[in-house]
C-alpha cells in the first residue's frame, strides 16, 4: 500500500461524505436527512483491505458527530452497514475468487436489499433515528 | 401502489450509477422524488430515463469527483436550482483495493 493508495481511498470512502454533510448543514435550512454507507468492514473486517475499513469505521463514526451537529437544525444522520451484496465488484474480489473469504450464500443480499433500509432511514418513519448504525447483512456479523 | 415517501423530497445519490447507488434511486424513484445522480462516470441518459419510468418527476445527473471540495459544493448548489431544494442526502460513492499493508 501507498499514500497514495491510502489517500484516495479515504477521500472518497470518508471526505466526499463529510463535504455532503458540510453542505447539508450549510443549506438543509428545513431540516432534512443523510444516509451514509458505510460497511461491516467498519466493524469486522479481513486481510487487505486496511484503508477502506478504516474509512468506513470513521465514515461510521462521522455519522455520529453530523448527528450531533445536525439536530439543533432537524437534520438526521444515520447509516447503513452492508454486508455482503451480489454485485460485480463481489464476485471479483481476489479474496472470494481465491477461496480465502467464504461466504454462506443465506448471507449475500441483494443492491434492493440495501436499498430498502437506505430508504427508511431517510424517510419519516424513522424520524426518531439520528446517529444510529444499522447492519444489513443477513446476520453475518451477529455468529461467532 | 408503492408508498410516496419521497414525494416533493429532493434527493441527491452519490455512486448513483453503482449497483447499490442505482438500487437506491430506483427505490426513490419509485416513491416520487427528484433526483440528482451524482458519479464519477457520466450518465448517457440511460440512467435518468430509467428513473423517471420508475417514476421519478424529475432526474438531474452530474459526472463529479465528490473527493473535491468545490465540486461538491457546486453539485449542491446545482440541485438547489434545478430540482428547487435538497431534503436528502445519500452517501454511497466508495471503492475498495485489495492489496498488502507491505506491497
Amino acid at each position: 500500500l501507498t499514500g497514495a493508495d491510502w489517500r484516495r481511498i479515504l477521500d472518497v470512502n470518508l471526505l466526499g461524505a463529510a463535504f455532503f454533510t458540510t453542505q447539508a448543514l450549510r443549506h438543509m435550512a428545513g431540516g432534512g436527512a443523510i444516509v451514509n454507507v458505510a460497511s461491516i468492514h467498519a466493524r469486522q473486517t479481513s486481510a487487505l483491505v486496511a484503508p477502506y475499513a478504516a474509512a468506513k469505521a470513521a465514515l461510521e463514526s462521522l455519522t455520529r458527530s453530523a448527528a450531533i451537529e445536525g439536530r439543533q437544525r432537524h437534520i438526521r444522520v444515520n447509516a447503513v452497514l452492508p454486508g455482503a451484496v451480489d454485485t460485480p465488484m463481489l464476485r471479483s474480489s481476489p479474496v472470494v475468487q481465491s477461496g480465502a473469504e467464504k461466504i454462506d450464500p443465506a448471507e449475500v443480499g441483494s443492491p434492493a436489499d440495501i436499498a430498502a433500509t437506505i430508504a427508511f432511514l431517510a424517510s419519516d418513519d424513522a424520524r426518531f433515528m439520528t446517529g444510529a448504525s444499522v447492519l444489513v447483512d443477513g446476520g453475518r456479523l451477529a455468529k461467532l | 401502489m408503492v408508498s410516496q415517501r419521497f414525494r416533493d423530497k429532493h434527493v441527491i445519490i452519490t455512486g448513483a450509477l453503482g449497483d447499490i447507488g442505482f438500487a437506491t434511486a430506483e427505490r426513490f424513484a419509485a416513491e416520487g422524488a427528484k433526483l440528482m445522480l451524482v458519479d464519477l462516470r457520466s450518465d448517457d441518459g440511460s440512467a435518468a430515463e430509467r428513473l423517471r419510468s420508475a417514476g421519478a418527476p424529475q432526474v438531474a445527473s452530474a459526472a463529479s469527483d465528490i473527493a473535491e471540495e468545490e465540486q461538491v459544493a457546486a453539485v449542491v448548489e446545482r440541485t438547489r436550482a434545478e430540482l428547487g431544494g435538497l431534503d436528502v442526502i445519500v452517501n454511497v460513492a466508495g471503492m475498495m483495493i485489495y492489496k498488502p499493508s507491505p506491497s
